[in-house]
């Protein structure tokens, strides 16, 4: 019997999802906290975003995640104070998926759903919980043997009651975008894997961007994160996200991440 | 004359090995990207009712079934669990305890509610522990499916409902037959 030479890739991306989802009938508890240091004319502080995700599989083809977001980040200074801030709705449907030995080729579809208590303050376009609107759009990621690259590509349109409004002045912002997210993923321990309890350890670089479609602008952030995995059902993720390039108004140019993960399989069974 | 009439029965009536059953099994799984998901498709097998337990090889991304004596063993359970988890099934064998059984090629064995249709086999009296290699598509990586397509003569291999076969008497043309072969 041929014994093969073990690549493990990690597609378990920081700031992105790969095109795979969480195994049918199990749960995915996620917290996440993203801190930015936010610059104005008079004031420089600290804000932060704290949120929580649950991943549902309802399939092995489709998994569901209801997620809840507090923030100051939109909170006068010197206030500060964290509020509750938006409620979203993520479904991503995997539609192919080629399995060989050591590597996979899938392909899926989502669409997340943001009501948020904000209002538009900025250019930049995200589904963090910064404004009311939704983003559709597909992931392809292919592993091969220790790398792990994945395409996110989406349309994102604001859902903001300002976009309907007509006061006569121009627009301040856009209200749609195309975003991108380029992910890479590789493995550095263990070598060789000998049981559950192993801790793993991973390295990812993303590219997250963005470009304006009906209010020009574009940007390109890199996002470099380690990933630690506890007893192959925790994770911990660090990550640090700043721009390389860009011509927008927004919150921030960079900010730190950190989120854990404990997923709960086959939790969901026949109930 | 009398053992070509006793083949033609065998192979009209199909054999069953009644009270015999599957002990343990391999399963290798493909697709996968880390340990977390060989442990969700670890929790998955180890949920079936006739799995006893389950032995993981991380670096293969294999797994060592054994079987409850007495329960059926449904090869068809043991690959949906492993899609559950978003993997496939590249390779699976299962053991099986022969006793003294004639199979043929092409032939076919019952074994609890399951019937098996051997193909590229010689036909051979097997005793003991004989390896059964499940060749279907959904059990075979791409790859190796195209070879067996190419290397298989039965008609049937390919369709899903298996209507081609020749089935054994008194079992409905809709029965579900997994195609094997004797490692």
């Amino acid at each position: 019997m041929a014994i093969y030479k073990r690549g493990f890739s990690q597609e378990l991306y920081v700031y992105s999802d790969p095109a795979s989802n969480v195994p049918a009938k199990s749960l995915s508890l996620k917290y996440g906290g993203k801190w930015i240091r936010e610059k104005h004319l008079l004031h420089e502080f600290t804000t932060t975003r704290q949120m929580l995700e649950s991943s549902i599989g309802l399939s092995k083809k489709l998994m569901i995640r209801p997620s809840l977001t507090f923030s100051n980040m939109y909170t006068m200074y010197p206030d500060l104070a964290l509020k509750f801030e938006s409620v979203s709705l993520y479904a991503i449907y995997r539609f192919v998926s080629v399995d060989d030995v050591h590597r996979h080729f899938r392909a899926a579809a989502y669409v997340k759903g943001v009501l948020s208590r904000n209002n538009l303050q900025y250019d930049e376009l995200t589904t963090d919980g910064d404004q009311t609107a939704f983003q559709t759009g597909l992931i392809f990621t292919q592993l091969t043997n220790k790398l792990a690259l994945s395409a996110n590509l989406g349309i994102h349109q604001v859902l903001d009651e300002e976009r309907w409004l007509k006061y006569g002045g121009p627009r301040r912002f856009g209200y749609q975008a195309f975003n991108y997210i380029l992910s890479g993923g590789y493995l550095l321990y263990p070598k060789n894997y000998s049981s559950y309890k192993q801790t793993n350890f991973n390295i990812y670089v993303e590219l997250i961007g963005g470009n304006g479609l009906d209010r020009k602008y574009s940007f390109v952030d890199m996002a470099p994160a380690l990933q630690f995995i506890f007893n192959s059902n925790t994770k911990v993720n660090l990550g640090y996200r700043f721009q390389l390039a860009g011509d927008l108004y927004r919150m921030a140019q960079q900010g730190i991440y950190i989120s854990a993960e404990r997923t709960f399989l086959n939790v969901l069974n026949n109930r | 004359m009398k053992k070509h009439i006793l083949i033609c029965l065998i192979w009209v009536l199909g054999i069953s090995a009644a009270g015999a059953q599957m002990k343990s099994a391999s399963l290798q799984a493909s697709g996968l990207t880390c340990a977390l998901c060989a442990k969700s498709i670890y929790t998955n097998l180890s949920s079936l009712p006739f799995v006893e337990s389950v032995d993981t090889d991380l670096n293969a991304s294999s797994f060592e079934l054994i079987f409850k004596s007495n329960m059926d063993v449904d090869p068809s359970a043991l690959r949906k669990k492993v899609e559950d988890a978003g993997f496939s099934v590249s390779k699976l064998v299962l053991r099986f305890e022969a006793n003294k059984q004639q199979i043929e090629n092409s032939g076919f064995l019952t074994i609890g509610k399951f019937t098996y249709h051997f193909v590229q086999i010689k036909r051979a009296t097997y005793d003991g522990l004989i390896n059964i290699n499940i060749i279907d598509k959904e059990y075979l990586t791409a790859k190796d499916y195209k070879k067996k397509i190419a290397g298989v003569k039965e008609a049937c291999y390919q369709t899903p409902q298996q209507e081609d076969c020749r089935l054994p008497n008194g079992k409905e043309s809709s029965t579900h037959v997994f195609h094997a072969t004797i490692l």
